[in-house]
């Protein structure tokens, strides 16, 4: 059957359309799913209120603080080595075999997968060095797993500030430091933040990390970084599989989707504002 | 090469300028001969051959602008475009001068010559050398060449005295001869005028190839 | 009266040989134009004038380059104080993406200066030095990049003058300006030249001969020929120079 070029193009035309459709179909199905079957759970109390009998009951107030604690000082360790590695890797070193390589490094780890970041926090930072289940090894354990996302996202912000602006920069008589400071920095601000903010995402989001590090199902506010915590991804693993409560799993899938929601839309926000910009 | 338009440009202005060089050497060649010959129709055509010399040089000084406005030349190309436009000024002058010999030489038809033109014929051989010997400088741009005409220069000057003396000494002989004895000093005048001209040309010529003026 | 001195400089991007001893003074308030082809040396040779090549991995640069007797090159000598005595304006405007006002402040805050009025009092005077006050005075809050490309290049130009420099380097300033803005920067340049020493880097011969005092032929890292400007243009000579300003080549 001779078919002609036409035909061709909106045969294609179509299945990619088809492609397309799937995916958001995907993506509508999963969090259409987790919205009907959590909404029930979700009450203020069940924002507010600390989980009763192993959690069939009450609320998830704990979990979120918890994850609120993890993921920030994941953030708050991996921002400065990220940005800081990625300032270095750009404005100090000349592109070459040690920036490949260290370029590379951070590729594979981001494609470590997660629960072997939980194995080697529960072996080195719980044990070795003694640091126990605790906010501290969750939070550095996700710390090293978000590393190369702030990074990578740092070093192409950074990489994209345009030469003649650093130029302009030292034409002036400004020294390094200053230059980025005042010009590498504010230009390539919205790519870091959007780095930090994908980061946090994950971090709020895993639960391969933190289950051996710093998840535990006592429901108690943490009051140092030395204690453990409940986390909400933990949570919803153990309401799951201890099949306590399916129905506040979801409640809690559905608070842990809506966190993630706000963070990718707070990225796309800023990425709007610097497009218009330039 | 690159500029091949504008290089055909500059060559052209400068054969036309040439061109219109040997036109007015044989002008005042035919002025002269009319002169000595007393023949009315070749100065007739002396003095109607010199609107063609002066329609060629507003054709150069027309092409000159066009060159200077559109082609932005510069250093010796800007120094031959000057030469160009100076000389044939100069060339120009030349035919007008030969075209007033000739309406001398209408003036005196009738008349008998008080004397034999000898010095005449001589100046006129001498300039006319020099004007050949400036134009020849100019088209091989040989600053030698050119340095000679300037010398030569000095004699046609001495001749110019001479004449002067001997139409003062005809006119003292009879005041009658007063009329003949000017026309023909004019025509020596317009001869040693000639001369200075072509002595002008080769100066210039010498600042097109030097870079320098210096007026001799 | 010599501001700069380039004594027998060379200099090379790892192997290649960009300059080959180049000797030439820089005369005090006057302007010096550096003319010849793509890949002669010309940009390179007055990036070396503020020590910008520095940035740059890898060039190798022998001789001395003395600004007012003292070589830039010494160990001892203050790069930062270096670029504030000797300016750059580059080809590509490139004001930074933040406020007329902020870019023109943007060096003298660099070296200390934080009061308010002062800051601009500078403004003011710089975009009146640069001929732009009249057209950015109600709009000094605006982001740069929403001015044209010439008027982006004059405000490049005040600021350059807000550090008070010595002397200032225009390196091919209006090649990626229309006519009429070009017309406008050389007036300024004219103008400017009065109270600096400048240095110009120009593709565009006539512009060279325009505005200068002086021009330097350079082709395949050499300086061909180094005269007063009037010279260059009615006699050069080496017929090298001749033929390049002639624009007869092959």
């Amino acid at each position: 059957m001779a078919v002609d070029r036409y035909t061709k193009d909106r045969v294609m035309k179509g299945v990619f359309w088809g492609a397309a459709i799937i995916t958001i179909f995907f993506l509508i199905v999963i969090v259409g799913f987790i919205v009907l079957k959590g909404s029930s759970a979700i009450s203020w109390e069940f924002l507010t209120e600390k989980p009763l009998r192993s959690g069939s009951e009450g609320g998830i107030f704990p979990a979120i603080i918890g994850t609120i604690y993890l993921a920030g000082l994941a953030v708050l360790v991996a921002t400065p080595i990220g940005v800081g590695g990625a300032l270095y890797l750009t404005e100090f070193t000349r592109e070459g075999k040690i920036t490949k390589a260290i370029r590379f490094g951070a590729d594979t780890l981001n494609g470590v997968p997660s629960i072997i970041f939980g194995l080697f926090g529960f072996s080195f930072l719980v044990f070795y060095l003694g640091l126990g289940i605790s906010i501290l090894s969750g939070g550095l354990t996700l710390a090293f797993m978000i590393l190369p996302t702030i990074f990578r996202a740092s070093e192409e912000a950074i990489r994209g500030v345009p030469m003649w602006d650093k130029e302009g920069s030292y034409a002036l008589g400004a020294t390094k430091l200053q230059t980025i400071w005042r010009v590498v920095i504010p230009q390539s601000i919205s790519g870091i933040a959007t780095g930090i903010i994908l980061g946090l995402g994950r971090a709020a989001g895993e639960t391969a990390p933190i289950i051996f590090t710093a998840a535990i199902l006592n429901p108690i506010l943490p009051t140092s970084i030395m204690q453990p915590t409940m986390a909400l991804p933990a949570h919803l693993y153990t309401l799951t599989s201890e099949g306590i409560s399916m129905e506040n799993a979801f409640g809690t899938a559905l608070v842990l989707i809506v966190m993630v929601l706000i963070f990718n839309f707070a990225v796309s926000i800023i990425r709007k504002k610097k497009s218009i910009r330039r | 090469m690159t500029r091949d338009k504008y290089i055909r440009q500059l060559n052209d202005i400068k054969r036309m300028t040439l061109s219109m060089g040997e036109q007015a050497e044989e002008l005042v060649n035919m002025s002269i001969t009319s002169l000595i010959d007393q023949d009315v129709d070749l100065a007739d055509q002396v003095i109607s051959k010199d609107k063609d010399i002066d329609e060629l040089y507003l054709d150069i000084e027309k092409k000159v602008i066009k060159i200077i406005a559109t082609q932005a030349p510069v250093a010796s190309d800007l120094r031959l475009l000057l030469t160009v436009l100076k000389n044939s000024t100069d060339v120009e002058r030349v035919g007008d001068f030969a075209e007033d010999i000739a309406e001398i030489t209408k003036e005196l038809k009738d008349d008998k010559y008080i004397t034999e033109l000898i010095i005449i014929p001589k100046m006129s051989e001498i300039t006319l050398n020099m004007l050949r010997e400036s134009l020849v400088a100019f088209d091989k741009e040989d600053v030698d060449l050119a340095r000679k005409v300037h010398e030569q220069d000095d004699i046609v000057d001495t001749m110019f005295s001479r004449v002067f003396r001997a139409m003062t000494t005809f006119v003292m002989e009879n005041p009658k001869n007063i009329t003949q004895a000017l026309r023909l000093l004019l025509v020596a005048r317009h001869l040693e005028r000639i001369a200075d001209h072509a002595v002008n040309i080769a100066n210039r010529t010498i600042y097109y190839m030097e870079g320098k003026f210096k007026y001799i | 009266m010599v501001r700069m001195e380039i004594n027998n400089v060379d200099l090379w991007y790892g192997s290649f040989h960009a300059l080959k001893d180049i000797n030439m003074k820089i005369y005090k308030n006057k302007v010096t134009a550096f003319i010849g082809p793509s890949g002669c040396g010309k940009s390179t040779l007055i990036r070396c004038l503020n020590r910008m090549n520095d940035l740059i991995g890898n060039v190798k640069i022998t001789g001395e380059i003395k600004l007012d007797g003292k070589n830039i090159y010494d160990k001892d000598v203050d790069v930062v104080k270096l670029r504030k005595d000797v300016g750059m304006v580059f080809q590509k405007p490139n004001p930074f993406p933040i406020s007329i006002r902020d870019n023109i402040s943007y060096g003298p805050r660099l070296h200390g200066i934080k009061d308010k009025s002062k800051l601009n009092s500078i403004v003011e005077e710089n975009l009146k030095g640069s001929a732009l006050w009249e057209e950015v005075k109600d709009i000094l809050d605006q982001n740069a990049m929403s001015i044209s490309g010439g008027q982006q290049q004059r405000l490049c130009i005040a600021r350059c003058l807000a550090i008070e420099p010595e002397v200032i380097l225009f390196d091919e300033p209006c090649s990626a300006l229309d006519p009429i803005s070009t017309g406008k920067i050389e007036d300024l340049i004219l103008k400017l030249n009065k109270d600096y020493t400048i240095v110009i880097v120009t593709h565009n011969m006539q512009q060279a001969a325009r505005i200068s005092d002086y021009t330097g032929y350079f082709y395949l890292g050499n300086l061909v020929e180094f005269n007063k400007t009037k010279k260059i243009f009615t006699n050069p000579d080496n017929p090298q120079t001749e033929n390049y300003i002639t624009g007869k080549f092959g």
